[in-house]
């Protein structure tokens, strides 16, 4: 089992000083809006790469009240009895706020990489309530989340190839692009695009096979199954040529891409759809709150494959997660909760929507 | 000097690379306190070499006189060439010493983001210079990063229809290296770069 044990806020977002231990199971945070709920959970998953589940700017997350120019998240992240020191800290260097994290006192990159693969974080926010009607950049990038706690090196991957598509723009715009040039770059796109389509569609693969497991032994979930719309790759029969008609495909659309300012094919096009295989019923054709009963079903069953087949520790947060929920997302988060050893963090405005959970409960009022 | 004059040179001083303000704030003190010893030779030294240092016409290094020494050099090997990024590379290599051919310095890598160019790299001058001096080989020694490769490539490309070879710097484990402390990219590169050693 591995968990965060504590944290302590240094003139973070709303708090000056603010010290909480946790459980290493079921956590709660309850309080008004605005009390600070949420800004806990996000001091949390700074600890990963990234900005954290608000993506916000870091100059944002320091206490504006306290006349300071950074804040501070101190924690203790236990593995297996031993005890991960952890310190966070924004640092203003050449304009630019950024933070610096440091494993048992050390800023050494193999520290926090050995850190970095002790665990996972997933999160529910309440906008992802609605993922199935959302746009589907909003999906793309759930699912791309889900890959990254899997593969810590996805997160290279997408930024590589965003960064091609980027520079093939670019290039697009210059009168006469230069043909190696450009070829390079094409070739660079399929390399990469190729890696990011097979990832996916291995993750998704394992997803559903998950998501088929959890109907075998739950009868009340829903049997969903998702898939990748891709208008490249679907069309594409035989994959064996995939290379060549993938580098041909970006080359014909040169003229049409340099118009539009972007690029029509690869990856970053795709959506995830899913359906239900009951009623064979698009996801997005269901109510709002059978919606969050698939996203929390996805997560169970994410949790599962990070647990079995990567023996990583998923620590999952799920922010106002109590509007819409039935007997069947209860079902769903005491099965993430009782029967798998996961360290879950919930909010919500009042404590009395948690009482289906067990008194183990960690509850803490925030004020 | 007014604050205003001393402020102005600090804001100078801070603006040249790795000189942050307070870096900048000690070098100004220093030479304003050292006039004689350090301001004035200072003065001297930047005006000789904004007076008689040019770039070198054919490889684009920095020297007094055009082409530069190590272009007209009869002890180096005039059949090959070193492409580097910029000066300081160059330095690097001579620093070593073992190599002994002539350089071109391409003043940076493609980047279309940063509106770096063909035109903005002396790459059309290093073509006609290959063709124009029969040079036999073309060693390239650029950055590893997605920049560095897409130049690497595409010099490559263009120099491919001449009668030259072209080889570009191994990857792989660095001398001294302890193999657990290497990045998962390095090490397959190493691999895949592996060569027989009986």
């Amino acid at each position: 089992m591995r968990f965060f044990e504590n944290i302590k806020l240094e003139n973070f977002r709303n708090f000056n000083n603010y010290y909480l231990s946790f459980n290493q199971k079921c956590n709660v945070f309850y309080g008004l809006n605005g009390s600070g709920k949420t800004n806990i959970l996000e001091a949390i998953s700074l600890f990963e790469k990234g900005r954290g589940i608000r993506k916000d700017r870091y100059e944002n997350m320091i206490n504006k009240n306290q006349n300071s120019n950074f804040f501070k998240v101190i924690s203790t992240f236990v593995s297996a009895n031993n005890k991960i020191d952890l310190e966070l800290k924004s640092e203003l260097k050449d304009n630019r706020y950024k933070k610096i994290i440091k494993v048992n006192k050390s800023i050494s990159i193999e520290n926090y990489n050995y850190f970095e693969n002790l665990f996972s974080l997933i999160w529910f926010l309440p906008e992802m309530e609605r993922i199935f009607l959302q746009s589907p950049s909003v999906r793309r990038n759930f699912l791309d989340r889900l890959v990254y706690n899997t593969d810590k090196s996805y997160v290279k991957l997408l930024r590589k190839y965003n960064n091609r598509i980027i520079e093939r723009k670019n290039l697009l715009y210059k009168e006469k692009p230069d043909a190696e040039w450009i070829n390079k770059i094409e070739f660079d796109i399929v390399d990469l695009g190729i890696l990011i389509y097979k990832k996916r569609e291995e993750y998704i693969n394992s997803l559903n096979n998950e998501l088929k497991n959890l109907n075998l032994t739950k009868e009340n979930f829903f049997k969903i199954k998702l898939n990748i719309k891709d208008s490249f790759i679907n069309k594409i029969d035989n994959k064996d040529n995939l290379e060549d008609m993938y580098f041909k495909q970006l080359s014909h659309n040169r003229n049409e891409d340099m118009i539009s300012g972007g690029c029509k094919i690869g990856p970053h096009r795709s959506d995830i759809l899913g359906r239900d295989l009951i009623k064979n019923f698009s996801l997005d054709l269901f109510s709002t709150g059978q919606q969050k009963t698939f996203i929390l079903q996805i997560i169970l069953a994410h949790c599962n494959i990070l647990i079995k087949s990567f023996n990583l520790q998923p620590i999952v947060f799920f922010d106002e997660v109590c509007s819409h929920l039935d007997d069947k997302n209860r079902a769903i988060l005491l099965e993430l909760i009782e029967t798998l050893n996961v360290q879950i963090f919930l909010t919500g405005t009042d404590n009395n929507s948690f009482s289906f959970l067990s008194t183990n409960a960690n509850y803490c009022c925030i004020e | 000097m007014s604050n205003l004059e001393i402020d102005s040179l600090i804001n100078e001083i801070s603006k040249l690379p790795g000189f942050g303000r307070k870096s900048a704030q000690r070098i100004t003190l220093f030479l304003l306190k050292n006039k004689s010893k350090a301001l004035v030779p200072l003065i001297e030294k930047l005006k000789t070499a904004n007076d008689k240092i040019i770039n070198c016409e054919i490889c684009f290094n920095i020297d007094t006189v055009t082409p530069c020494s190590l272009c007209e050099s009869n002890k180096r090997d005039h059949l090959t060439i070193c492409v580097v990024e910029d000066i300081s590379d160059l330095w690097t290599l001579e620093r070593i010493g073992f190599y002994k051919g002539l350089y071109h310095i391409l003043g940076g890598n493609l980047s279309a983001v940063n509106g770096i160019g063909i035109d903005d790299l002396s790459i059309n001058k290093l073509i006609n210079r290959v063709k124009d001096n029969n040079i036999k080989e073309v060693i390239l020694a650029l950055s590893t990063n997605m920049e560095g490769q897409t130049t690497s490539h595409v010099i490559a490309d263009k120099l491919k229809s001449l009668d030259v070879e072209v080889s570009k710097l191994a990857q792989g484990v660095p001398i001294g290296g302890e193999f657990q402390y290497l990045d998962e990219n390095t090490i397959s590169t190493a691999f895949q770069s592996r060569k027989s050693i009986l």
